[in-house]
């Protein structure tokens, strides 16, 4: 039981620091970088590459 | 493809004899998909499919469109028909014609079926030109590739491709093709470059380096290190920097119909017709506008359907006939 307490513990530790740096990046602004740059998928919009050609038929 | 997968994200089968050899179609687009790389495919006359017996091109497309997903970019029908009709080669779509309008119908009737075939199938279609371009889209193209080769004006191919892509609500790219007819074939990597940023940031959707294996006994056909180089600097150009988003403020407008070449003062109209009384007038202006924005300005055709919210992107329309409008 006692190991199952000290888990929990734990548990509630790293939420509670979760919580703390998530409202930290929220108030910076840096999560909204984050989200930006996630979805920002550049390669959907522009193609560069080769054409490969031989004869033509 | 394993030495410019890292820094490319397409690749255009231009290979007839790859198409029509379904077992080797399969097997290449298998390989390009294995390799995270989205493609498109050149598609031939559909007499050539005869050998697939029953299945399609139609049906190939359908099912590598499920297989492929997002992958498969677009099929690639009918190489230069605006070139085919200016230079009269054995494709030439329209042999003779009353007058500008006549070919303009005829040219799209010729066309129209042919990009409809597999536009059916739910996948854009596309075609690389070097002239046209109003035309090519009138007949349906998703996207046009202007071709920067030879010694054209990339400013002037930029602004007819991206003025007539506009107006019909489509995209457009550019086509890096020869240079020259010996040796090194190709523009150098400094001039691959700049052509490749120019596309780039005048809003091109794709830009595509063409390359031809059996000219050359260097490992990759046309292009050396250089043009290699060049290109790892353009990817890490685009992965940083986006387009410069600038709109276009200015159009030049040319008479309806009018199918003109735009390589020199003395070029073809429709392939059909010697320059006319409003040539003279057109080439200059057009030169004087590509020296006076570079190609931050759009080439449009008059006709009836030119829509008015397309005329309402421009804050000035300059017209062939010397009148201008500011909408």
């Amino acid at each position: 039981m006692q190991s199952r307490e000290g888990n929990r513990r734990l548990s509630k530790k790293w939420v509670t620091l979760a919580v703390i740096i998530t409202v930290d990046l929220v108030l910076s602004g840096s999560l909204l970088v984050i989200n930006y740059a996630a979805s920002d998928n550049k390669t959907t919009n522009f193609f560069f590459g080769v054409e490969v050609e031989t004869t033509t038929t | 493809m394993t030495e410019v997968k890292n820094y490319t994200n397409l690749v255009v089968l231009g290979l007839p004899q790859v198409s029509i050899d379904r077992a080797l179609l399969d097997q290449s687009c298998d390989y390009i998909y294995s390799q995270d790389l989205y493609f498109m495919v050149l598609f031939t006359n559909t007499s050539q499919y005869s050998g697939w017996q029953n299945y399609t091109p139609s049906q190939w497309v359908q099912d590598a469109k499920a297989k492929y997903a997002e992958k498969f970019l677009a099929v690639y029908r009918w190489d230069e028909p605006g070139g085919d009709q200016l230079d009269s080669s054995p494709y030439k779509l329209v042999k003779s014609a009353e007058n500008y309008s006549d070919a303009t119908q005829q040219y799209v009737n010729v066309l129209k079926p042919e990009v409809e075939y597999y536009q059916n199938t739910g996948l854009d279609v596309l075609t690389a030109d070097y002239g046209l371009y109003w035309f090519d889209y009138e007949a349906g193209y998703d996207t046009v590739l202007a071709e920067f080769g030879w010694n054209n004006s990339r400013s002037m191919q930029i602004a007819l491709a991206r003025g007539a892509a506009e107006a019909h609500n489509k995209t457009w790219g550019a086509m890096i093709t020869w240079t020259y007819t010996e040796p090194p074939y190709i523009e150098s990597g400094a001039r691959l470059l700049e052509d490749l940023v120019l596309a780039y940031k005048n809003g091109a959707k794709y830009v595509v380096v063409f390359n031809y294996p059996e000219v050359s006994t260097a490992s990759y056909g046309l292009l050396g290190q250089e043009h290699l180089s060049a290109m790892k600097q353009f990817w890490n150009y685009s992965s940083t920097y986006g387009p410069s988003g600038k709109s276009i403020e200015t159009a030049y407008v040319l008479p309806e119909d009018y199918g003109f070449g735009f390589r020199n003062s003395q070029d073809t109209i429709w392939g059909l017709w010697s320059a006319d009384v409003s040539t003279s007038k057109i080439c200059s202006d057009v030169n004087m506008l590509t020296q006076l924005k570079g190609a931050e300005f759009d080439i449009l055709i008059n006709n009836s359907t030119l829509a008015k919210d397309v005329k309402g992107q421009y804050t000035e329309l300059i017209y062939w006939n010397g009148n201008r409008v500011n909408p």
